[in-house]
């Protein structure tokens, strides 16, 4: 194999030179791209894989006891958009006479409303219902066995409060 | 004794040697950017594996979870949508720069005698990622496209004679889709076919250097 001036074998090059000093430029320059490349990789995979401790739940506030009457309900919307319905069945001053249904049809998520003739939760989009508990009655929800959501509702003071989820925070 | 000292002595393996095995001359023509697509694939497949483990430990290979697990990965879990895209498109990226390499390979002639056989496993290589890959990954995702993708796959390899009927079977775990398929798609997709693709990259790769 002979030697050429364009051969790579910096053994006997002059520490000092511009084209040492360049080299080394080079050099530190790829390891830094390589460092911050695959270390950044390497944190964006640790924030990946760090567990998220489930779906956040919070409870809010929804109306005073006193200011619903009993059989009438209240169109409540969450902190994160979705519509609840929230209706009392009962005089009793409890959280049991209130019950909190979700008025997104789990079927194909329309929105459902109150047929107070009916007695029932109705979906325009493929005549689906369900009954005051949100158990399906007909259409495809019932096909399928799904029923409305129900939320946990607490009354503290004489205050109604409604367990929902927290709005998801997207990266 | 020193750290290095301690290590040197159970590994003895010197610096100067590494240095003569890595600075081995290269001759000039492979100093083409050309070259490098067959390196390039070799590196998307590490990229492959690197955010297909990261994705399956969020991902849920059940007909009940896998739709929604894919949802979550790519809508809620911090830089999911990324780890995801990383993935999707080293896959697409790999087939680009595989049918690159392949076509240095012929216009060099470097499929001619004595390298046949590398020529082959490459296209073994090929046959495995292009055709089981693609089809698998968009079967894993659990929607319309997935059941269809996966019916139509099997209905091709249905058309084989002789073993197309047991290849189809073999594939959907049965006469059709069912609730074995998506587990059966997903263990194809992630732990058989890397395997078989590790093994005839290694056996590609040595291949290269007894002929050149």
């Amino acid at each position: 194999m002979s030697t050429t001036p364009h051969d790579n074998a910096p053994a006997t090059r002059d520490p000092d030179s511009r084209r040492s000093f360049l080299g080394r430029s080079a050099g530190w320059l790829m390891g830094l791209g390589l460092v911050g490349g695959y270390g950044g990789f390497a944190a964006i995979a640790a924030r990946f894989l760090f567990p998220r401790g489930g779906r956040d739940r919070t409870w809010v506030y929804v109306a005073r006891v006193t200011d619903v009457a009993a059989g009438s309900s209240i169109d409540f919307r969450a902190p994160d958009g979705q519509r609840i319905a929230v209706a009392r069945r009962a005089a009793g001053a409890g959280a049991d006479a209130f019950v909190a249904l979700s008025s997104t049809c789990p079927h194909l998520g329309c929105q459902v409303h109150w047929e107070s003739k009916n007695a029932r939760f109705f979906c325009p989009c493929h005549n689906g219902a369900f009954d005051g508990e949100g158990t399906a009655t007909a259409g495809p929800p019932k096909e399928a066995g799904q029923s409305l959501p129900r939320f946990p509702l607490e009354v503290r003071a004489g205050l109604l409060f409604i367990e929902v989820p927290v709005p998801v925070r997207r990266s | 004794m020193s750290l290095t000292g301690w290590i040197a002595d159970r590994i003895p393996v010197s610096g100067d040697q590494l240095r003569e095995l890595t600075n081995e001359p290269v001759p000039n023509h492979l100093k083409r950017w050309w070259f490098c697509l067959g390196g390039t694939p070799a590196y998307l497949f590490v990229v492959q594996i690197v955010t297909g483990i990261l994705l399956a430990f969020y991902y849920q290979a059940s007909p009940d979870s896998a739709y929604e697990s894919v949802r979550a990965i790519t809508e809620e879990i911090p830089f999911g949508w990324f780890v995801r895209s990383l993935h999707k498109w080293a896959a697409t990226a790999m087939i680009a720069s595989v049918v690159l390499h392949q076509m240095r390979v012929y216009f060099t002639g470097a499929y001619r005698r004595p390298r046949e056989i590398n020529w082959m496993i490459g296209m073994c290589l090929y046959a495995v990622h292009a055709r089981q890959f693609h089809g698998q990954s968009h079967s894993l995702v659990y929607e319309q496209l997935s059941y269809w993708g996966a019916t139509v796959g099997a209905n091709i390899a249905a058309g084989v004679p002789i073993v197309g009927d047991f290849m189809k079977q073999m594939l959907l775990a049965g006469p059709e889709y069912n609730d074995n398929t998506l587990p059966r798609f997903f263990l194809l997709h992630a732990a058989a076919m890397p395997g078989a693709m590790v093994a005839l990259i290694a056996i590609h790769v040595a291949l290269i250097r007894p002929r050149a």
